[in-house]
């Protein structure tokens, strides 16, 4: 078994060391600040960049509110209109066409029937006061009045009256006439136009 | 006398100068991360979102211009859209107006007007809660009490030609009942009517987008719609008519 016998002096072992130590530190610092360099330069790269789009941007942007600023008249237009169809808009979608209701109305009125008083009570009502011949005509005409088949009428109105009721029936000797007073409810979502 | 701590000055030196390459390198590292490196970490979001910010500025505006070229372009047809909704929803209450247009459908329905009246729904003036404040319109109205004589199918006319009117007028209810003085088909009616009026004053704002799209289906339909009903060419000097009673005004509050 041969054994190396190192005659290099403790001195120079210990030159050698503080060289070695030298050299990696200095590696490790150039590495490191050129690893930070580069890390600098990227952001320093993205900030700039950044910044000349933003510049960009807002040299584009004065000019086109310049340009806005030119059409003020016309905006003021557009925005005036644009405010009143929207409320327009909401008006017509919600409105209640009373004129088809009234029609339906006739339409499903037997003729020997009289209105005497015809009240809109809301939105979902009607009260009715008037005379009949018969009580037949009566129970006629409210069975005509909520009749999902009836033909005589704007077909889109068959389901207008939802219910109607009979809140009293008085005979009239004197004028050989019953007289009637009816409530009838309708679904006033039927007398909206899209 | 002697110091007790022994500094040997020119080990140190020794020492500086060996690491010398090390520690500039390292000074120039910690000087690139406190000015250069933690600067820009910190900015640097904001700076994005500054940028995010400009960018849809830029399209919010270039959009803007946009719509506002087109309009511009189709000036006429905005001039006559505007026209059309004002004659539909007035700026301002024009009662005058509004009363003679109402007489007008009615003695042209057939009616003949007992009594014409009117006073103010101001929602201004009202009293306003949170929950009130909800469902306040956004809109003033005149109402309209008429009282006419006449017959069902001349109330049915009357009510159609109030309907497809150019300046709105809501029939808020209406009643009628058989008039025992006349023949057995006259009918007493009275028709509580509502014409809504808003006032608009709006401004030039650079930034904000124009929602007014002329094109667009939901728009154009509804000026095909207001197109429809008919105009009433009304001079404020022209005679309410001799059988008028009078008109009466009074103001009332929403509650």
């Amino acid at each position: 078994m041969s054994q190396s016998i190192n005659l290099i002096p403790q001195q120079e072992k210990q030159e050698q060391v503080n060289v070695q130590l030298v050299e990696v530190s200095t590696v490790v610092a150039i590495a490191v600040f050129v690893v930070v360099g580069l890390i600098s330069g990227y952001l320093f790269y993205q900030s700039k960049t950044i910044k000349d789009k933003i510049a960009a941007h807002e040299v584009t942007i004065t000019d086109l509110r310049s340009q806005i600023q030119s059409k003020s008249d016309i905006e003021i237009i557009a925005r005036n209109l644009s405010a009143k169809s929207k409320v327009l808009s909401d008006i017509l979608s919600s409105r209640i066409y009373n004129s088809m209701l009234l029609k339906e109305f006739q339409s499903r009125l037997p003729a020997s029937i009289t209105i005497e008083d015809f009240s809109l009570v809301g939105n979902t009502e009607i009260d009715l006061s008037g005379s009949a011949d018969t009580y037949i005509t009566i129970a006629k005409f409210i069975n005509l009045l909520t009749d999902k088949k009836f033909i005589g009428g704007d077909p889109a109105l068959q389901n207008l009256f939802t219910s109607v009721s009979l809140n009293s029936v008085t005979a009239e000797s004197a004028e050989n006439r019953i007289k009637f007073f009816i409530a009838v409810t309708y679904d006033n979502k039927a007398l909206l136009k899209k | 006398m002697k110091s007790p701590i022994n500094i040997n000055a020119e080990s140190i030196k020794q020492l500086f100068v060996n690491f010398l390459v090390p520690i500039v390198a390292l000074g120039l590292t910690g000087a690139l991360i406190f000015f250069v490196i933690l600067p820009s970490v910190k900015a640097l979001p904001g700076l994005k979102k500054q940028l995010e910010d400009k960018t849809m500025l830029e399209q919010q505006l270039n959009t803007k211009v946009g719509d506002l070229n087109k309009l511009v372009n189709f000036k006429t047809v905005v001039d006559e859209n505007s026209s059309l909704v004002s004659n539909a929803l007035t700026s301002e209450a024009l009662v005058p107006q509004l009363l003679t247009q109402v007489d007008q459908i009615a003695q042209d329905s057939g009616l003949k007007v007992d009594k014409l009246s009117y006073s103010f729904t101001d929602p201004s003036k009202a009293p306003v809660t949170d929950a009130e404040a909800a469902v306040k319109p956004a809109f003033s109205t005149v109402n309209v009490n008429l009282g006419v004589l006449g017959n069902v199918n001349q109330l049915i006319t009357f009510l159609s030609n109030i309907e497809n009117a150019a300046r709105l007028v809501d029939v808020t209810s209406f009643r009628y009942t058989l008039n025992d003085k006349s023949d057995v088909t006259a009918l007493d009616m009275t028709i509580i009517l509502k014409s809504p009026y808003v006032f608009v004053e709006s401004n030039a704002v650079t930034d904000d987008p124009i929602t007014l799209n002329i094109s667009d289906k939901k728009f154009t339909s509804l000026m095909d719609r207001i197109k429809l009903l008919k105009f009433y060419q009304i001079s404020v000097t022209k005679d309410f008519g001799d059988q008028v009673q009078e008109s009466t005004e009074s103001t009332s509050s929403v509650h």
